[in-house]
């Protein structure tokens, strides 16, 4: 928004274990199982499959086992090919789960926002301390 | 009168008042948004104070987007 405009400016989070408490199975299975699928995400060789045991999910990769518990995504390294693809494979979850966090507490906030009226909103761009970052913009006339 | 509240990566937001009221109407609806997330399950732990803008504090900026110097 145009500097002039703003009148008032709060800042608020939740921790991390809480945003994270946002990836429950049920919610990230048909996310991984989703990005698995994408092109480019596995090699010719590579099949996977996703299961859930508990709390966590079971990932299969090749063969690569990795566990996706409370938002956090580890396999037990093992030298070699396994190791290097295991942690491209961490990696590239983690960030997915990060961005769906995000995705879900956002939904979570237009949700509450809603009591207030419409909730208009856009994807944006920001420039927060010289960092930047994506971010939704939730707007409410009143 | 607007509220905007900017959903930041990491669980983080950012709730900006704009409009013709008064600082006072503005820490009043901001506190009105805070409650009612945390109503609606957003366990907000960290709040801040509630601002004035005048006062320059920090905040994001849309990239690209208009910007009226403070």
């Amino acid at each position: 928004m145009p500097c002039n405009l703003a009148v008032s400016i709060t800042k608020a989070a939740v921790t991390e274990e809480k945003l994270l408490a946002l990836l429950v199975p049920e919610v990230v299975l048909p996310v991984v199982q989703s990005y698995l699928s994408q092109p480019g995400v596995l090699t010719a060789d590579e099949r996977a499959n996703v299961g859930q045991q508990g709390n966590r999910l079971l990932v299969y990769v090749g063969s690569l086992v990795l566990y996706v518990e409370g938002g956090r995504v580890s396999t037990y390294a093992t030298e070699g090919y396994n190791e290097v693809r295991g942690n491209e494979l961490v990696a590239a979850l983690s960030n997915l789960l990060a961005l769906a966090a995000d995705a879900l507490f956002a939904q979570q906030v237009k949700a509450a926002l809603a009591r207030f009226g419409k909730v208009g909103q856009q994807q944006v761009m920001v420039d927060n301390g010289g960092v930047t970052q994506a971010a939704m913009v939730l707007t409410v006339k009143l | 009168m607007e509220i905007k509240v900017f959903v930041l990566p990491g669980g983080k937001v950012q709730i900006m008042v704009d409009g013709q009221v008064s600082f006072e109407q503005a820490k009043a609806i901001t506190d009105a948004v805070i409650a009612q997330l945390q109503a609606g399950g957003v366990a907000l732990s960290e709040v801040g104070t509630v601002e004035q803008h005048k006062d320059g504090v920090t905040h994001v900026h849309v990239t690209g987007g208009v910007h009226v110097q403070h």
